[in-house]
């Protein structure tokens, strides 16, 4: 799961509040970096906001850096490059569990998933944490 | 204000079929209600959803789509029998006989913008003004409104055709597997899962949801949206999972599928 999606995530945790009222708390002028942070298909790539969010949410900062290594474009690249080579697909969820199956299909929201018994599965592309080889994606 | 069922499916460029996909609403149920059949309110809150407009912006009762009117033919003005009247709130005035508009196209002289769209197309296809004189024969000044518009259609032919003979030769000069991977931009549309939730509300499959939260739920769908799914359990009230709740779904095997009879 990319940082994005886990700001999010931790955000609607909270009862979804206002942005601004993040960036008043953490000492910024506008919210204008954080909701760039939470929508970015891309690494967040500033150490000192993702520092200072790490901070607000009450997390370890190596919880967020393991997030911002995998982005939502590493995800797109490891399900295209899959689906390419037909190779079998493992996606780790947020509740633990691990699906493994051959990717059929992606888009913006979901990625399908065959398995060995030929259903299908829909993953919801927030739902997953990790994947195989998550981070070794340079292409960005 | 409250609009019209079609007026608001035109303005998001969907289909009826493609409407009824998403609210889970017969076609033949939205032509109807198009045409002016009061819209059942279960009906108009899956279509709201459908549209992304909330229930009280959708009329309960649509007027009537006004039908294209043709151009009658010049010649034949037989008068009709029973004038029909127009539609209640049509403010169109009826179509002027195409060949009136000719004649004046033709006596009328040329118009400024006309000429300086045109220089504008040619300059695209790196002709010079006198280039285009001397293809048209006369010079741009005396040409007719009627001419403008014809060497206009026939210029906007030309650059189509001339830039896609650019297209082919750019691509036939770049050395072989060189071509720029984007595999990764299909992430901007939604249509796998669009068409994989249609396909499964058609078939009438018994889908099993996983929620983010651990919870699990069965049922068949009833509509679905970009951002949510409406289902029908076998045994309860329909209902509607934010897609953002999800972790994932699946067909539930029937008895007939192998990975039911390894279940067993």
């Amino acid at each position: 799961m990319s940082l994005s999606d886990h700001l999010r995530y931790l955000r609607a945790m909270r009862g979804g509040m206002d942005t601004r009222a993040i960036a008043e708390a953490i000492g910024l002028e506008t919210s204008g970096p954080i909701n760039r942070a939470e929508t970015q298909y891309r690494p967040v790539r500033d150490p000192e906001l993702v520092a200072k969010l790490a901070n607000y949410y009450g997390r370890p900062l190596e919880e967020f850096q393991w997030h911002d290594a995998r982005p939502r474009k590493f995800l797109t690249f490891y399900a295209a490059r899959a689906l390419e080579t037909k190779e079998p697909a493992s996606l780790t969820l947020r509740s633990g569990e691990t699906l493994r199956g051959r990717i059929v299909w992606w888009d913006l929201g979901s990625i399908g998933l065959e398995m060995a018994d030929g259903r299908t599965i829909v993953v919801m592309r927030h739902a997953v944490v990790d994947w195989l080889d998550a981070t070794n994606w340079k292409d960005v | 204000m409250a609009k019209n069922l079609w007026e608001l499916r035109m303005a998001r460029h969907m289909t009826v079929k493609q409407l009824a996909g998403k609210a889970g609403v017969s076609a033949s149920d939205i032509y109807a209600y198009e045409s002016g059949k009061l819209v059942k309110t279960a009906h108009r809150a899956r279509l709201a959803k459908a549209l992304y407009v909330d229930t009280y912006e959708i009329k309960a009762q649509s007027d009537p789509k006004p039908k294209k009117e043709k151009p009658k033919p010049a010649a034949v003005q037989r008068p009709s029998p029973k004038p029909t009247p127009a539609p209640a709130k049509s403010k169109t005035a009826p179509p002027k006989p195409v060949a009136k508009k000719k004649q004046k196209m033709a006596s009328k002289p040329v118009r400024e913008s006309q000429i300086t769209h045109l220089l504008q197309l040619a300059r695209s296809m790196g002709q010079t003004e006198t280039a285009v004189t001397e293809t048209i024969g006369k010079p741009l000044t005396e040409l007719t409104m009627q001419e403008a518009s014809h060497w206009l259609n026939r210029y906007t032919e030309d650059l189509q055709a001339f830039k896609a003979k650019r297209a082919a030769e750019s691509d036939s000069e770049r050395p072989p597997n060189t071509r720029r991977k984007r595999y990764h931009l299909p992430e901007g549309v939604d249509e796998f899962e669009f068409n994989y939730l249609t396909a499964r509300q058609e078939a009438g499959d018994l889908l099993a949801f996983k929620l983010f939260d651990g919870t699990e739920m069965n049922g068949r769908i009833v509509g679905f949206s970009p951002y949510t799914i409406t289902i029908a359990p076998p045994d309860g009230p329909e209902t509607t999972i934010n897609k953002i709740a999800l972790a994932y779904y699946t067909v539930v095997p029937t008895a007939a599928t192998p990975a039911a009879e390894e279940a067993v």
